[in-house]
């Protein structure tokens, strides 16, 4: 089977998994880091937001969805999801850093 | 391996010196305060206390040997010009000084500067531009009219080829490169991105969500395509 064909079913598997237990932050964060080292950022961001409507302060999710965010060009979604992370986790040496290099010129 | 004097480690100061230091250079940190300079021993080459306005001392160093100067006194007249013309005197190569004023700026120029930096004036002029146009990420102005930019692609222009967009022809401003974000997964486990550089990028090179354009050419034609 070709890469193309077994790129298809891990997809499907990780969609599976999802579907099967949506509440669970890690299967919403295996299937949108698959989706988003694709640079399949839109499919990324809906699948980390269907996750935060379950898990509303995983920092994770929080932290995957900002990445997505920022690759997208959309900065201001970016630092209010960062922001949010540092709500929920002051201390988030990543949302930190994260956030003070886009708020930089 | 190229080498530099910084004087003065104020805020100006200390950020040029980092920033060396970081990338390879050999920089010798000069400034008359103590604490400032015991702050900076661990990042620079070498940092010495000195008052630059004590001739025989900064004499004593042997800085005919430097590649570039950097005067990073804002506030103190008498020791900015001072420093500038001692380094001139002794060989330096190129010396760069910062300026806190207008009538400042004029005096580094007489004395020999090579390059006179007005970091307030200039970040000021950055922070206007940026604020005027949110898409614009970053502004140089090259000379009277014409200006090098960064700006976020625009929106219609996604999934376009340079070629299909025909930014040239149809807005008279060139593409000379493209900035991208590439998903990567870093040490500790997290989605991360790295910026990538398409140098004078191909007539066939699409356009990608989150792409950032350097853009070069007149002002107003600048203006005119970030408007589409």
């Amino acid at each position: 089977m070709g890469a193309e064909g077994t790129g298809a079913r891990k997809e499907r598997k990780l969609r599976k998994a999802f579907e099967a237990n949506p509440a669970g932050a890690e299967a919403c964060l295996d299937l949108g880091k698959y989706y988003f080292l694709k640079e399949e950022f839109a499919r990324a961001g809906e699948v980390y937001r269907q996750g935060l409507e379950h898990n509303p302060d995983s920092v994770g999710i929080l932290l995957n969805l900002a990445v997505t965010r920022e690759a997208q060009g959309r900065c201001e979604d970016a630092k209010k999801l960062y922001l949010k992370v540092l709500e929920v986790d002051a201390n988030n040496q990543s949302a930190q850093e994260r956030l003070e290099r886009l708020t930089s010129f | 391996m190229r080498q530099f004097v910084v004087i003065g480690a104020g805020r100006f100061g200390r950020s040029v010196a980092t920033t060396l230091a970081e990338n390879g250079c050999q920089v010798l940190l000069l400034d008359s305060d103590e604490n400032r300079v015991q702050q900076m021993a661990e990042t620079v080459t070498q940092a010495i206390q000195l008052d630059v306005t004590d001739e025989k001392a900064l004499q004593s160093l042997d800085l005919g040997e430097m590649d570039v100067g950097v005067v990073a006194i804002g506030s103190k007249l008498e020791a900015s010009i001072l420093a500038t013309m001692k380094l001139k005197e002794m060989g330096v190569k190129t010396v760069v000084s910062k300026a806190g004023s207008m009538p400042h700026k004029k005096i580094l120029a007489r004395v020999g500067a090579d390059i006179i930096v007005f970091p307030e004036r200039d970040m000021g002029v950055r922070t206007a531009n940026r604020l005027l146009s949110p898409d614009i990420t970053d502004y140089i102005n090259i000379s009277s009219g014409y200006s090098l930019v960064e700006i976020r692609v625009p929106e219609h222009l996604v999934g376009q080829t340079l070629a299909e967009a025909n930014i040239r022809a149809q807005y008279g401003v060139d593409v000379v490169a493209i900035k991208r974000q590439k998903p990567q997964i870093e040490k500790d486990g997290q989605t991360g991105l790295s910026e990538e550089m398409e140098i004078a990028p191909s007539a066939s090179e699409v356009f990608a969500e989150g792409d950032v354009l350097v853009v070069i050419g007149k002002v107003k034609d600048i203006e005119t395509f970030r408007m589409v």
